[in-house]
């Protein structure tokens, strides 16, 4: 400051003349246009504001899976790396296959055994029918025979009384007769035994069924020794190297998928108001900071636990009731275009949006 | 008094030059964390508005601003809003 300013340092003249009427209307247009100009900025800023809400809190984040075996054993060939790109098909481990090969040739030789059995069960049952077939033509012949000796002791018996029959003819027509009968009884025993011996083949069937469906099972297990990448992925959190054991169904490694980056935004309640879905948005990503990407809201979150409603076997007070309450927030979910460079998008990278609603 | 203030003049600037160079972000990173672009702005703001209180008392009409208790914070919220509008919406 000069030192005249130090003097009087707010620029008043001594002698208020007609300068200072001038000074006066123009200090007074300054300091009240810097008031307006803050009404407007504020105004617009405020109208800006509230039609494209802002939220700095997001983070990126991709459908993520866990890789587990369907089937134990050491790992023979692992030939990716962690944090390497990988594509839909692509192997990602091998589990050694030796026992279940194994496993496929036992089943194969039970099947084949099945097999036979079944074969073998169709030929007996083949004979039992023959053997039935001859009993049933047995009967007919023993129904036969008893229709004849019947026909002759009809015949006989009336000339009895004439005497043109001896009593012994008579009576060797009706033995006859019996015996025909007899026959008959005896052949249709027979048959039903016949009939009844005959196996039936539904119980080779399902043995062989059962060998089949088993041989099936050994040959997926052995298919499931070589792991493939079920999308295109980047490998993450590997906690494993070859010649580990790796156990059915624990988890090795984590598979983020490319093609599913989305942005979780926690919007204030009285943000989502006017937002919704198919809202274009601006997205920043820390990761290429600086630079813009567009986005879409694909949904807003339904709900989102409040602090009292945190599940405990008694209920949840906060510590403050303050005077001053937060907003809840909600989750937005918002998608990312595709053609945003890959090497910048990594889960849980700090994104902030603008949606722009009513657009 | 001066030599101080214009540190600070200096040491705002300096931080509102950073973030207008790292490309004008809704949050800026600053010593590793990061810092809501409204505070930034109301820096800028602020340092803009002295930098103007300053060029008005060399010009003499300083003393003659009326209204004089809100004019200046006016001027402060109108550069920080300014600022935000210019830089921080997309």
């Amino acid at each position: 400051m000069t030192t005249e300013e130090q003097k009087n340092p707010t620029g008043l003249a001594e002698n208020p003349a007609a300068r200072h009427s001038s000074k006066a209307i123009l200090g007074a247009a300054i300091g009240w246009s810097f008031v307006i100009l803050a009404i407007l900025a504020s105004v617009i800023t405020y109208a800006w504001n509230s039609r494209n809400p802002r939220c700095n809190n997001g983070v990126l984040v991709a459908d993520m899976i866990g890789i587990a075996p369907r089937v134990s054993g050491p790992i023979k060939e692992l030939p990716i790396k962690d944090n390497q790109l990988v594509h839909k098909g692509d192997i990602l481990f091998e589990i050694n296959p030796a026992p279940y090969e194994i496993a496929v040739q036992s089943a194969k030789a039970n099947l084949a055994m099945a097999e036979g059995a079944l074969k073998n069960a169709g030929l007996q049952i083949a004979a039992q029918e023959d053997q039935a077939k001859a009993a049933q033509a047995s009967l007919d012949q023993a129904q036969a025979k008893l229709a004849t000796a019947k026909d002759n002791y009809d015949r006989i018996a009336p000339l009895l009384a004439k005497h043109y029959a001896s009593a012994q003819d008579v009576s060797d027509a009706k033995n006859a007769m019996q015996s025909a009968q007899a026959g008959v009884a005896a052949s249709q025993a027979q048959l039903l035994s016949a009939q009844s011996s005959v196996l039936s083949i539904s119980e080779a069937q399902a043995k062989r069924d059962v060998a089949a469906a088993t041989l099936a099972q050994a040959e997926l297990n052995l298919k499931y020794c070589a792991v493939k990448a079920p999308f295109d992925a980047l490998i993450s959190q590997m906690s494993i190297s070859r010649g580990a054991f790796a156990s059915e169904g624990q988890q090795v490694f984590t598979l983020i998928d490319i093609h599913s980056w989305w942005v979780c935004e926690p919007y204030r309640e009285g943000q989502i108001q006017k937002m919704k879905t198919g809202d274009p948005a601006v997205l920043e990503l820390k990761t290429a900071a600086g630079k813009f990407f567009k986005g879409t809201v694909e949904s807003i979150g339904w709900g989102a636990t409040p602090q009292a409603l945190q599940k405990s076997i008694l209920p949840v007070i906060p510590q403050a009731l303050d005077w001053v309450q937060l907003e809840q927030r909600f989750p937005v979910r918002i998608k990312l275009a595709d053609d945003v460079p890959p090497e910048i998008l990594r889960v849980g990278t700090t994104a902030a949006a603008t949606v722009h609603t009513g657009r | 008094m001066f030599v101080p203030m214009k540190r600070l003049l200096l040491a705002t600037a300096s931080v509102g030059v950073a973030g207008l160079l790292s490309g004008c972000s809704c949050i800026q990173e600053i010593g590793g964390a990061y810092f809501p672009a409204w505070l930034l702005s109301i820096l800028i703001g602020w340092a803009l508005s002295l930098i103007s209180r300053f060029i008005l008392i060399r010009v003499g009409i300083d003393g003659w601003i009326r209204p004089r208790s809100i004019g200046y914070p006016c001027l402060g919220v109108f550069f920080t809003l300014l600022i935000y509008l210019i830089f921080f919406t997309h």
